[in-house]
């Protein structure tokens, strides 16, 4: 499944209109999910969101590493 | 044969609505005061009884005093006036056993109407005989004119009452008037001060409708009033502030009666006798026991002052109100109870409901599941023995935040206990009910769980009484039998809002010891190593007692739950003392446990501080409720009178120890 | 804006259910009698064994009411197996319980703890010839399980010249299955019956009670009803025939706890019975079936339900990570090294707080490096983080006991007392611990 596929409205809810799936998403996940959608690979993902929430990098590798693998299992193509 | 001759004086006594031997046998002395009076009455009686055996009637049936004073009534009246010849005997003969026949007739249809007869047949039979004797010349002849017998003066106003007192007996004589007044007096003080208050009431009402003070106080009917005081004032209903009011009602009523009848009767010379009473009294008891008037003498006793004694003692010991079990074990808290603010209103607010607490919650944890409920799942027992008529039992347990509102008893069940009300249990949990509808069940059996079905906002025991089996039917009020707060044991009490209670559990072991059967016999010593022996025993009611060699007798009863005395007949004895030793005794594995129980006056004091309580009672009834302490700890209960104590493996008590005695068991 | 750890999750609208959203839904525990489980894990280290003395009490006194209230004369034993801390026993040795031990290491743990040997129940089909001799000169209950034990015990009755007052163990049908007949002598069969007649025989034994343990997590009240019965009707029946007089029956354990058993749906509160329950049956069955004048002492050795709810097992997250079927796997510091009974209970799982998000299927495995170190297989949970405190209960049946010395050192004990004071009733385990009985040939030292 491409990415681009899942629509995400303002209640964090993704929906893709072709199969009916629904997710349920956080602020955060629905961030990464952007940054993903503009090609940005994951290291750089890791630092733009360290500097940003203030949390150290190692911490969020794991975070943002369990999201990249949830969205894998799901079936979307990262 | 001896027992045949004490039946002779019986009817004597039964006149005055007392039943004692001593005061028959004064009676019978006295009516020699005119000899032909006399003689005739005891020939009535002599005469009934042979025809009884003549029929061969059960001893029994004659002890049913009716029979005979109506008898003795119909030969002092004949007495009265014929001097006493064979021919005036044989009138007697006659008139007795048409007298007995009459009374046997009159007693089969008037019980159907919970009627008692009174001295209706004399006075048919009476007047029967004194029109018929307007026939018979011979006897005429010997017609007593007048009675010259001994009499004294005491005081005008007085007089009057003596005379209408002896009237009753056929001897109008202040002398013997004063003697019965005296007998009156002795046995009952109820009976002389209705007698006495009755007559001066009939009399004034009476002198203000002839206009005659002097006219109306020697009215020779007068004593109709004295009658109808005594019995509704005293025998047929309890001598209590209310019947005494309704006594004199009749007895005003009377009045006119008596005057109706005078000028009725007056047309053929005959008397009115006691036909005024008879009215009055049987119209009253016929209303009043119809409609199950609360305080009509439903159990009358030897004398007015027993009756009230055995009502009231029943009273304030048990209640009038249903008595049911708490319908759980262990320590439970009131959530809701009668008229609780929430849902207990209108017709269902004879309602309770229980939750366990620890720690002041009713949860553990935050209280967002039925599990973290401490009452969920704890077992409901049955709080009466009955039949279970109804049930629900597939309702889920609603998730906390969630009620049913359409089914909002939830799973429950019905049961009819043996006394035919209702009682309904709510809220159960799903699948948790173990009997069926039809099922037989006992006090403390376990039904059921505690869930959180039907309109609950969190899990608790809903129980109600109900006049019908309908769920939803309108609750009727109720008392808990018995339960423990802290350690004192309430009995027949409801618990109040957030009250902390604990059922008590029936220990088997505890109801064996009591199972006392007809015949067993208890043998003791003293400590002068004499033996005393108790031996079980019931009357004709199927009550039972204790019975000692003196013939006193200790009544007995058990519930389910309790054992207890609840009456004794007799003098001083060891089984009188017994009563006070232990009134009441629960079923249960007790554990320091203390209670209260109210004693019957007469077990407490000397017979005439009693007498004085007895007959204040009848004002204030409160001054007849004495309290007293027990204390019941493993096998032992003990008391400001002494302590019993009861044996692990034997019925009865094992050792009774006062002050003054100790028994010990021996077999 | 702080910061969220980034979730996704698919949501399946069939699994919202009337019982609540399993979505949501978290149940937490942030205290233990009033001490916050994140205190007990900074001060005492984690994991930890917790045991509530309030909760001993309270299900103590439920259960000794529930019987004494129905019947005179009831005594319990504790039972040592199901828990054996010294604290634990002499909490119930106070309340008033003897002791009952299945071995010659739990009998002498009892009489260390100041227990006289009267005061002791002695069970197990394995007792030491020597153990034996010492349980009958300090005059503890000793309960027969076969014919060898009978002929070891007029041994040692030779030996010290007395008779010895003995029971016999039996076991019976009682309608559950399975039926623990390889304990004891069958009483169907006869063979009870005949154990008693050997008994008599030799006259240097003489019959003073009867035992009988059923089951165990028993959820039905009537077989033990269908149990007394039968141990009554044996009694009636011995007393006639060899007139002995039986003191006491021994009807053994077996009560449930609220336990949540692997496989069954319905919840515990609806299917465990009530101590009421089984204490109805059980003295019921003895009222019913008594034939002598006497009604016998009777003895309980309940365990499990007494401290199986007592006992709490604090542990924290080490860490996580995903497996490809999408599950999340949470790496705890206790597993079934500690939670031998895992094998068979879905036990609580309580979190130390509310956490954000949604919950996602999870595992919860434990620190040993073996495949089948699984708490729970399948539980909904929201992301926790590393340091997450977790509750599990109900551990405090068989837990300790049965805990192994694999892979972690055993870890300390804690008792909250009833003023809520906590104290330290066993150490961890170190190094010492384990090599104190080893013994290293000198020849197999390595280069000092």
């Amino acid at each position: 499944m491409q990415l681009n596929s899942l629509i995400i409205d303002e209640n964090n809810m993704g929906f893709i209109p072709s199969t009916g799936a629904t997710f349920q998403l956080n602020e955060t996940g629905k961030e990464i999910l952007s940054l993903l959608k503009d090609g940005v690979d994951k290291d750089t993902i890791v630092e733009t969101l360290s500097k940003k929430y203030n949390i150290d990098e190692k911490e969020l590798f794991i975070d943002v590493s369990d999201f990249l693998y949830k969205l894998k299992i799901y079936g979307f193509e990262i | 044969m001896i027992k045949k001759a004490t039946l002779i004086f019986k009817p004597y006594s039964a006149l005055l609505f007392l039943d004692n031997k001593i005061a028959g046998a004064i009676l019978f002395a006295l009516s020699f005061l005119i000899p032909s009076v006399g003689i005739s009455g005891i020939f009535a009686v002599f005469t009934t009884i042979i025809f009884a055996e003549l029929i061969t009637l059960r001893e029994e049936v004659l002890e049913n005093g009716f029979y005979l004073y109506n008898s003795l009534l119909v030969g002092m009246g004949i007495g009265y006036i014929f001097s006493p010849t064979l021919l005036s005997f044989f009138l007697i003969l006659i008139l007795s056993s048409f007298t007995f026949l009459l009374s046997f007739v009159l007693y089969r249809i008037f019980s159907v109407y919970k009627i008692p007869i009174l001295s209706l047949p004399f006075s048919i039979i009476t007047m029967i005989a004194y029109l018929a004797s307007l026939k018979y010349s011979y006897l005429y002849s010997n017609l007593i004119n007048s009675h010259n017998t001994f009499d004294m003066h005491i005081y005008s106003l007085l007089d009057p009452f003596f005379r209408s007192i002896g009237t009753i007996f056929f001897l109008p004589n202040v002398l013997a008037g004063l003697v019965i007044s005296l007998i009156i007096l002795y046995f009952s003080r109820i009976i002389f001060f209705m007698g006495i208050i009755s007559f001066y009431l009939g009399i004034f009402i009476h002198s203000l409708l002839l206009s005659s003070f002097t006219q109306a106080l020697n009215d020779p009917y007068a004593f109709n009033y004295i009658l109808v005081g005594i019995a509704l004032g005293g025998i047929f209903l309890l001598p209590t502030l209310k019947n005494y009011i309704l006594a004199f009602l009749g007895v005003i009523m009377s009045v006119v009666i008596v005057d109706a009848m005078d000028v009725f009767f007056n047309y053929y010379a005959i008397p009115v006798f006691t036909i005024p009473f008879n009215i009055i009294v049987m119209m009253f008891i016929f209303v009043l026991s119809s409609i199950y008037y609360k305080e009509f003498n439903y159990n009358i006793k030897k004398t007015p002052e027993k009756s009230l004694s055995y009502y009231l003692s029943n009273i304030f010991r048990f209640g009038k109100d249903i008595k049911i079990a708490l319908p759980f074990s262990g320590e439970w808290s009131v959530y809701q109870a009668f008229n609780g603010e929430w849902t207990h209103k209108g017709k269902w607010k004879y309602a309770y409901d229980f939750v366990i607490e620890n720690d002041d919650k009713t949860h553990k944890n935050e209280g967002l599941y039925v599990s973290d409920y401490y009452c969920f799942g704890q077992s409901v027992l049955s709080p009466v023995n009955g039949y279970v008529v109804a049930l629900r039992n597939d309702l889920v347990d609603n998730i906390i935040g969630e009620v049913d509102r359409i089914n909002n008893w939830g799973n429950y069940v019905i049961i009819k206990n043996d006394a035919g009300y209702f009682v309904e249990i709510s809220h159960l949990m799903q699948n948790s009910i173990s009997v069926n509808v039809g099922d037989y069940i006992h006090q403390g059996q376990i039904i059921a769980k505690c869930g959180n079905s039907g309109y609950s906002p969190e899990p608790h025991i809903h129980i109600q009484l109900q006049k019908f089996a309908i769920l939803g039917s309108e609750t009727i009020p109720f008392v808990f039998s018995e339960y423990l707060k802290e350690n004192k044991l309430f009995y027949n009490s409801l618990p109040k809002k957030d009250e902390k209670i604990k059922s008590l559990i029936i220990d088997k072991s505890m109801q064996l010891r009591f199972n006392f059967i007809l015949d067993d016999i208890y043998r003791f010593v003293n400590e002068k190593n004499e033996k005393i022996e108790f031996k079980v025993d019931m009357n004709s009611l199927g009550e039972f007692y204790f019975k000692d060699k003196n013939n006193n007798k200790l009544y007995f009863y058990s519930t389910a739950s309790l054992f207890y005395f609840y009456n004794y007949e007799g003098e001083e004895s060891y089984l009188k003392e017994i009563f006070k030793l232990a009134p009441k005794i629960p079923f249960i594995n007790a554990k320091n446990i203390e209670y209260s129980d109210v004693l019957p006056v007469y077990l407490l004091n000397d017979k005439i501080k009693s007498a004085l309580i007895e007959f204040i009672a009848s004002f204030k009834p409160s001054i007849y409720k004495k309290e007293f302490s027990y204390n019941f700890n493993s096998l032992i209960l003990s008391s400001q009178f002494g302590n019993v104590t009861l044996e692990s493996y034997k019925k009865g008590f094992e050792k009774i120890e006062t002050k003054e005695f100790t028994l010990r068991r021996i077999d | 804006m702080s910061y969220q750890k980034p979730t996704i999750n698919r949501v399946d609208f069939a699994m919202a259910s009337k019982y609540g959203s399993p979505l949501k839904t978290q149940k937490i525990r942030e205290n233990i009698n009033g001490i916050s489980v994140r205190e007990l894990t900074e001060k005492y280290g984690s994991p930890l064994f917790v045991y509530s003395q309030k909760e001993i009490e309270n299900k103590y006194n439920t259960l000794y009411n529930a019987f004494s209230s129905r019947y005179p004369n009831i005594q319990f034993g504790w039972s040592y197996k199901t828990n054996y801390l010294n604290a634990i026993c002499n909490i119930f040795h106070k309340l008033g319980s003897i002791a009952e031990v299945v071995s010659e290491f739990e009998y002498e743990k009892a009489r260390n703890l100041g227990i006289e040997g009267k005061n002791i129940i002695f069970n197990g089909p394995y007792k030491p010839k020597e153990a034996l001799k010492i349980a009958v000169q300090e005059g503890a209950k000793i309960h027969i399980d076969h014919l060898f034990e009978i002929n070891d015990l007029e041994d040692i009755a030779d030996e010290l010249g007395v008779t010895i007052p003995v029971a016999i163990r039996v076991n019976m049908d009682t309608g559950i299955y399975p039926q623990w007949s390889r304990f004891g002598f069958n009483y169907e069969s006869g063979e009870a019956y005949e154990a008693v007649r050997r008994i008599h025989k030799n006259k240097k034994l003489y019959l003073t009670g009867l035992h009988s343990h059923i089951g165990t997590f028993m959820l039905d009240a009537n077989a033990y009803k269908l149990e007394t019965a039968k141990l009554m009707q044996l009694k009636a029946q011995i007393e006639a025939d060899f007139g002995y007089e039986i003191e006491y029956i021994d009807i053994g354990g077996g009560f449930a706890s609220k336990n949540h058993l692997k496989g069954v749906y319905q919840s515990p509160e609806v299917i465990v019975p009530t101590a009421d329950d089984y204490a109805e049956a059980i003295t019921s069955a003895i009222y019913e079936n008594n034939k002598s004048e006497k009604l016998p002492k009777l003895y309980l050795e309940t365990g499990r339900h007494l401290v199986d709810e007592a006992g709490y097992l604090l542990t924290s997250v080490w860490g996580y990570k995903r497996f490809p079927d999408g599950k999340k796997g949470y790496i705890l510091d206790a597993g079934v090294n500690l939670l031998y009974t895992a094998t068979w209970y879905n036990f609580n799982i309580e979190l130390d707080k509310r956490y954000e998000g949604i919950n996602e299927p999870s595992m919860l495995n434990g620190p040993l490096c073996m495949n089948i170190d699984i708490i729970n297989e399948n539980i909904m949970l929201p992301a926790l983080e590393r340091g997450t405190v977790l509750t599990i209960s109900p551990v405090g049946a068989y837990n300790y006991t049965q805990s192994m010395q694999f892979i972690r050192y055993r870890p300390k004990v804690v008792l909250i007392d009833n003023d809520s004071n906590v104290h330290i009733i066993k150490d961890d385990d170190d190094l010492s611990t384990i090599n104190y009985k080893e013994r290293l040939p000198e020849y197999l030292e390595l280069n000092k």
